[in-house]
């Protein structure tokens, strides 16, 4: 019983986050992307903390909008149909997860390494420059300063951080032939924009967040939103910061031509589907941040209360999901 | 312009709140007091808390019915029924469901049910337990301990 109480307490948790960020974005537009994607972050990593609160804590609990041991009975041990309902909802979603996010994450930290090469002087050039705008905005941090980039050999266009204590920017040189000098800063601005918001790790981080839910639903639509309010954030920080949104979008554009030309090549068929539905979820994304950029102005802040706004929005939800049940 | 979009947010907020609430209270009906309430009547204890059971043997010593008529709504249902002696007219037997914390006319009895340490009540008072349909029903009493196995041995005999 405890368990099935718990289990719904964390999706009365989530389905508040995701209501309230929902509207928010909505009803106080233009919203900042980078408020969304650490609203997003802390509605993933407060619901599990809140648990744990209330493990170590009960009986001096006060009256919650929800009462969750109630719906934990309506769910779990009054019908057995909607029982066996909810049960499947929560057994699909667990195993969308093992399969879609945790056996490629295993598959993903078991490759080999890359063969890369030094940058070119270009890219190397492009670098400096990119770091050039965050000094100049005062967020030039020494994992900024002191990021590395390689170059691999690949025509594909790609650019991305590698690693998580210390990570590595890598760019193919596909990219770096296919971009000009100031699409190339934009797109080394975004990746850069990445380790502002915390990089790889605290991507790991929430992602554990993430796995302590698997079962959840509206956490699995929550851990996508994220991802994509991760990529528009950087986009809109890049674009802030080298002050050419259409710049960084033209350079998109070029990704979105790449992926359409990929032809997808393999003997499996399933295989073959699983990549055509990846290939046509990037350039989905792709296009979706394209036209972010193209857009209304991006509404983006970077003032000494940043930092503080974060753990603001932290309390905030915090609170807010304290009271919800 | 600045304030306005943080109304909106804030009536949102409140808006997501009231529809939850409102799904929970449209499904559950409204929320009773958190703690322990008190009844007139056997019958005025609410289903949720659970069925009170009848003792099929008390001393002629003790007062039926009951003085006091405790209950606790889900989500941690329980009941105590307080049976007064004749003489002193005080509460000389609390016997119900051990859900805690304890109404707060039990307070002093807590010690019975420390489990941290040897269980210790008061001077004069004594604890005793057994099943009944699954649940644990527990006896706390200033009765002498042979009418207080009467007592847990009368719960377990088929009801009439």
């Amino acid at each position: 019983m405890i368990i099935s109480t718990f289990m719904c307490i964390n999706l009365f948790h989530a389905i508040a986050a995701l209501l309230w960020i929902a509207g928010l974005r909505r009803f106080m537009r233009p919203f900042s992307p980078l408020i969304l994607f650490d609203l997003f972050r802390w509605a993933l990593i407060i619901p599990p903390v809140l648990i744990l609160l209330r493990l170590f804590n009960r009986g001096s609990e006060g009256p919650h909008l929800i009462r969750a041991e109630l719906w934990a009975r309506q769910f779990f041990l009054s019908k057995p149909l909607l029982t066996w309902l909810v049960l499947g909802l929560l057994i699909g979603t667990l195993l969308i997860f093992i399969f879609q996010e945790l056996i490629p994450f295993i598959q993903i930290m078991g490759r080999k390494q890359i063969p890369s090469h030094a940058p070119s002087a270009r890219l190397k050039a492009a670098l400096v420059r990119a770091k050039a705008f965050y000094r100049e905005a005062g967020i030039l941090s020494p994992r900024i300063s002191h990021l590395r980039t390689h170059s691999f050999p690949a025509q594909e266009r790609l650019a991305a951080l590698h690693g998580l204590g210390a990570p590595v920017l890598v760019v193919s040189d596909g990219l770096v032939e296919a971009l000009d000098d100031e699409e190339l800063e934009g797109v080394l601005s975004h990746e850069l924009a990445h380790i502002y918001l915390g990089g790889n790790m605290r991507m790991v981080w929430i992602w554990i967040a993430r796995g302590l839910q698997a079962f959840n639903p509206v956490s699995l639509v929550l851990f996508r939103e994220l991802t994509e309010a991760r990529e528009a954030a950087c986009d809109a920080l890049a674009a802030k910061l080298t002050g050419k949104p259409e710049v960084l979008a033209r350079a998109l554009l070029k990704f979105t031509e790449d992926l359409e030309a990929t032809s997808v090549t393999s003997d499996d068929p399933r295989t073959r589907a699983g990549i055509e539905l990846r290939r046509r979820a990037e350039i989905h994304s792709t296009q979706t941040r394209y036209e972010a950029l193209t857009g209304e102005l991006t509404y983006v802040r970077i003032t000494i209360w940043s930092a503080p706004l974060q753990w603001l929005t932290a309390l905030v939800l915090g609170g807010m999901l304290w009271i919800v049940a | 312009m600045e304030l306005k979009r943080w109304m909106r947010g804030v009536t949102w907020a409140f808006l997501v709140g009231a529809v939850l609430f409102g799904a929970d209270r449209l499904l559950f009906g409204p929320s009773a007091s958190a703690g322990w309430n008190a009844a007139v009547q056997l019958a005025d204890i609410p289903e949720q808390s659970g069925r009170p059971v009848i003792p099929p043997y008390l001393p002629n010593s003790l007062v039926w019915p009951p003085e006091e008529y405790l209950y606790r709504l889900p989500p941690e249902p329980g009941w105590w029924l307080g049976l007064a002696d004749k003489r002193t007219q005080e509460i000389w037997l609390w016997y119900g469901t051990g859900a805690r914390p304890l109404p707060e006319q039990m307070k002093s009895l807590e010690s019975c049910f420390d489990e941290t340490t040897m269980a210790s009540c008061p001077p004069g008072w004594r604890i005793a337990s057994t099943q009944i349909a699954g649940a644990t029903v527990y006896v706390l009493t200033r009765l002498q301990a042979q009418e207080t196995k009467r007592i847990i041995v009368g719960f377990s005999l088929p009801s009439s």
